[in-house]
């Protein structure tokens, strides 16, 4: 049986996409309130609690723990609104990326195991 | 899960802007109405967007700092209506004046692409997250 929180690279990819999960609902949420008049736009951070960071524990170990705060932003609309569309849109297709990215190495990490389990043949 | 979340708040924006869409076709159709059930011209009618916490029943605090977006109410432009003199009008009052509704249409057609565009900002958020679903069950294949 392959658990992930056995497995810690797939733990690791775990947290990542849900990491990016949570960035995508936060940039969905300042796109759809990009004409809310006095709306401040969001943004997740993420802090890591790593237990005495061991070698080749990957951080399997650590708690992921995130923070939707106000977004720093440079310019305010007159009605208070800090969007800013080209940011968000932007930051959007970089999650995409990110994302993929990961599912692609998550697919790779169980092709390996299957490799393995098959004897080599799978 | 997140993606979910993301999903139900592009939906959100769809609508809100979409309503704002239809204010605006609503205001250009009757940008000369003189007649209206509660009397007098036309006024220009406008959305008003409130920024609501998404539902709290994905549990902790962190989830309900997203906020969804949501049309509170579509009020009357206060502004007062347009007058024209035409004496010929039928309703012209007794000065030859008559009263034209308070909307601009330059100003609604800006809004209208104003509206498009942030309607297709939240197609694209859709469509995202939608791609990122499809990853995710590319794993299992």
């Amino acid at each position: 049986m392959i658990q992930s929180d056995k497995d810690p690279l797939l733990s690791l990819l775990q947290r990542k996409l849900g990491r990016e999960s949570l960035r995508a609902a936060v940039t969905a949420a300042n796109l759809a309130n990009v004409e809310t008049p006095g709306y401040r736009a969001q943004e997740v951070h993420f802090s890591e609690s790593l237990r005495a960071a061991m070698p080749g524990e990957l951080g399997r170990a650590g708690t992921d723990t995130s923070m939707i705060v106000d977004a720093p932003s440079p310019r305010i609309r007159p009605d208070g609104n800090t969007v800013d569309i080209d940011r968000e849109m932007t930051r959007m297709a970089v999650i995409q990326g990110k994302f993929s990215t990961v599912t692609q190495l998550v697919k790779k990490r169980f092709a390996l195991l299957r490799y393995a389990v098959t004897d080599g043949k799978g | 899960m997140s993606l979910e979340r993301a999903f139900l708040i592009g939906a959100a924006g769809l609508a809100a802007q979409r309503t704002r869409m239809e204010t605006v076709s609503s205001n250009l159709a009757n940008a000369r109405t003189t007649r209206t059930v509660e009397g007098g011209p036309y006024r220009r009618l406008q959305p008003v967007f409130v920024a609501e916490p998404l539902d709290g029943r994905f549990g902790s605090n962190m989830r309900s700092a997203l906020r969804t977006v949501h049309v509170d109410a579509i009020v009357e432009d206060p502004s007062p209506p347009i007058l024209r003199f035409e004496p010929g009008h039928p309703d012209a009052n007794a000065d030859g004046v008559v009263a034209y509704p308070n909307v601009e249409p330059i100003k609604e057609m800006t809004d209208f692409v104003s509206a498009a565009r942030s309607y297709e900002a939240n197609v694209t958020v859709i469509k995202g997250v939608k791609e990122m679903m499809r990853a995710t069950l590319e794993i299992i294949v």
